[in-house]
């Protein structure tokens, strides 16, 4: 049982960086689909990173460099051009998907040198993770920082005639959750999975955003729901071995069917009216349009 | 947007953006064209950069134009495209075509091995197994349309995640009971009985993965479609909830039933797409992966590159899969792994995007002190 539970939170650990850095996106009124294939090229680029220069959290930041990178250009597109948000987060993560294949194909398979070790600390793990969800909580409803970000993501013209920039607070936050997405791909693998195959960590960033949704866009809620979908994860390996014996496609089909289950139960209940999402997600900026 | 220089006289330069009185001319034509272009240039940089011959790409585009296997690959690409062009011209983002598809497949499976009586004639098992893969196709997409309309569930998540969930029992149907018992243990059903085959074009002595009647339906529904799309009530309907919430409700119109409608008809035609590709290439069922084979999220760029126009995307749907075919052969030929012809289509779909702004705003910069 404790094993279950050491599994779940390190499993659950890369759900939590994405899912944090994504609530910061999302607050500042920007959807980000191209967290999914951030993931997987945060992945893909710290696994051959750390494969030529041993170095594991090096690994983490070449990682969390590509999410922003990849960000950046979501910012360009869906802030600055108002292209529509959603398709250019799934290009994006088309794009992305792309990108990880060919940069890690010819590197299948090969062993680490090196990697993230957190089996023996899980413990600790659960602490520094809670503290890291209650400062960004802290960062993002207590300090004038997270009160532009939350007012450029609920009322960008009031914000902007407050003085707020709010192309730039929003490009800035898209460009922070994708680097949060970055390092939680590169923590899957270097952290977790530790070797990597072609479309490794595909369907996690899905999964991230679906926790940001369920958590109330609220960074303090984002570990319970992480460490249930790690503590899914964890089961499914241990439900395959005897004496369960289940299905491995049938029980894969789980952590989506938990996904969707999850959804519905908070949408479709009355704890939906704590759920209430930034209200301009979504929505393009109209800066010359504004009326005052 | 300003970017501050600090200089003698701290000059500002000032971006802003104006809306044009009227789209760029041609920008129908210009802006899928010159993102084509763009998406192009750029995945052959990349091509080069991964140690591939420059020209190479081209010409294995250029062969691609002419080959019977990128039409084999538009027919599931403009299926599925243009019934994702009519949700998205709703604002109804469903990204469940592969898992639609695979619904599809799925269930005209299940039939044509169990149900289909050996002496059936084909025509009608055609007719039954199209309806039937329709069914399947469309009930997924209603599920999520219904998640919409009643409970405000995100169709995006709700949609990729029903792709996942079918990928998942399919492979568990091949790989467990429905797996063929002449098929060696590979994780495939048996063949199906030959009445349900779809006939495949022959030309000359060579036989194609041309599916003749799944290539007769995606060459009529993309008119039919355009047709309920700007001749009809419901067309009407699906437009103003698209473009303008507020006003479709107010003019009365009932905006659960255009999602529920618009997601019954992308369902229904990424089923329809599924159906064509398990009886009239497979003959059997075998993995998701394989089946759907991405078909679900590249009709996503279809639909986006014909412009939301159901003829559109009968012709963005050709080209595109012309362009999933030289994948393929790319792969053979260089060792790129197929995963590589996301970059193309990704970066396609972004300067789409970004080009279509700029045929509707204009970009101004201004110096001031």
């Amino acid at each position: 049982m404790l094993e279950l539970v050491a599994r779940a939170i390190i499993a659950g650990t890369p759900l939590l960086i994405a899912s944090i850095g994504e609530i910061y996106t999302e607050r500042s009124g920007v959807l980000n689909l191209g967290l999914e294939g951030i993931f997987v090229l945060g992945a893909a680029t710290s696994f051959v990173t750390t494969l030529y220069t041993g170095n594991a959290y090096l690994g983490l930041l070449v990682g969390g460099i590509f999410g922003a990178f990849i960000g950046f250009l979501h910012g360009i597109v869906s802030v600055s051009f108002r292209g529509r948000q959603v398709v250019s987060g799934l290009a994006l993560t088309m794009f992305s998907y792309g990108l990880a294949s060919l940069i890690g194909k010819s590197e299948v398979g090969k062993p680490l040198p090196t990697y993230i070790y957190v089996g023996d600390i899980w413990m600790e793990l659960i602490a520094i993770e809670i503290l890291i969800a209650v400062a960004f909580w802290y960062i993002l409803f207590k300090l004038k920082l997270g009160a532009s970000i939350r007012s450029v993501g609920d009322n960008p013209n009031a914000a902007e005639a407050l003085g707020v920039d709010v192309v730039k607070v929003r490009i800035l936050s898209t460009v922070f959750g994708s680097f949060m997405g970055g390092v939680a791909g590169a923590w899957y693998i270097l952290g977790y999975i530790q070797v990597w195959t072609e479309g490794a960590g595909m369907g996690r960033g899905w999964i991230a955003l679906a926790i940001v949704i369920v958590s109330a866009w609220n960074p303090l809620l984002a570990p319970v729901f992480s460490f249930l979908f790690g503590g899914i994860e964890a089961a499914l390996w241990r439900f395959q071995l005897p004496p369960y014996n289940l299905d491995p496609y049938l029980l894969g089909a789980l952590p989506y069917l938990a996904t969707l289950v999850i959804l519905f139960m908070f949408m479709a209940t009355p704890i939906k009216k704590y759920f209430r999402p930034p209200a301009s997600l979504g929505e393009p900026f109209y800066k010359e349009e504004r009326t005052i | 947007m300003s970017l501050e220089r600090r200089g003698y006289n701290k000059l500002k330069i000032e971006l802003s953006i104006k809306r044009r009185p009227r789209e760029l001319p041609y920008s129908n034509i210009i802006v899928p064209m010159g993102s084509i272009i763009i998406s192009l240039i750029v995945s052959d940089i990349l091509l080069v950069l991964s140690g591939v011959d420059p020209m190479v790409f081209f010409i294995v585009l250029a062969d691609s134009f002419l080959s019977f296997s990128s039409i084999r690959y538009a027919i599931p690409l403009i299926l599925s495209g243009v019934g994702l062009a009519i949700a998205y011209k709703a604002n109804v983002w469903n990204i469940g075509a592969e898992g639609q598809i695979l619904a599809g497949a799925l269930a005209a499976s299940g039939v044509a091995l169990f149900y289909i009586p050996p002496d059936m004639n084909p025509v009608t098992a055609a007719v039954v197994l199209y309806v039937i893969g329709f069914s399947a196709g469309a009930g997924l997409g209603l599920l999520a349309g219904i998640l919409k309309a009643r409970f405000n569930v995100n169709e995006v998540l709700s949609t990729l995640m029903l792709n996942y969930i079918l990928m998942q029992i399919v492979n568990y149907l091949v790989y467990g009971p429905w797996r063929g018992v002449r098929e060696y243990g590979y994780p495939r059903t048996d063949i199906f009985p030959d009445n349900v085959w779809l006939p495949q074009l022959i030309i000359g002595d060579m036989r194609t993965t041309v599916n003749i009647p799944t290539l007769a339906i995606s060459l009529i529904i993309p008119f039919l479609m355009y047709f309920l799309l700007f001749k009809t009530k419901w067309g009407y309907e699906i437009r103003v909830v698209g473009s303008n919430p507020n006003a479709a409700e107010y003019g009365g119109i009932n905006t659960g039933k255009v999602i529920a409608l618009t997601m019954i008809i992308s369902g229904g035609l990424a089923g329809i797409a599924g159906v064509g590709e398990v009886l009239g290439i497979y003959r059997q069922l075998i993995r998701a992966e394989r089946v759907s084979a991405g078909f679900g999220y590249t009709a996503i760029i279809v639909a986006w590159l014909g412009k939301l126009n159901p003829i559109g995307a009968l012709i963005a749907g050709y080209f595109i899969g012309v362009l999933v075919s030289a994948g393929y052969t790319l792969q053979i030929i260089s060792r790129i792994s197929y995963g590589a012809i996301n970059v193309v289509t990704g970066i396609l779909l972004l300067s789409l995007i970004s080009l279509d702004f700029i045929s509707k705003y204009k970009p101004i910069v201004k110096v001031v002190r």
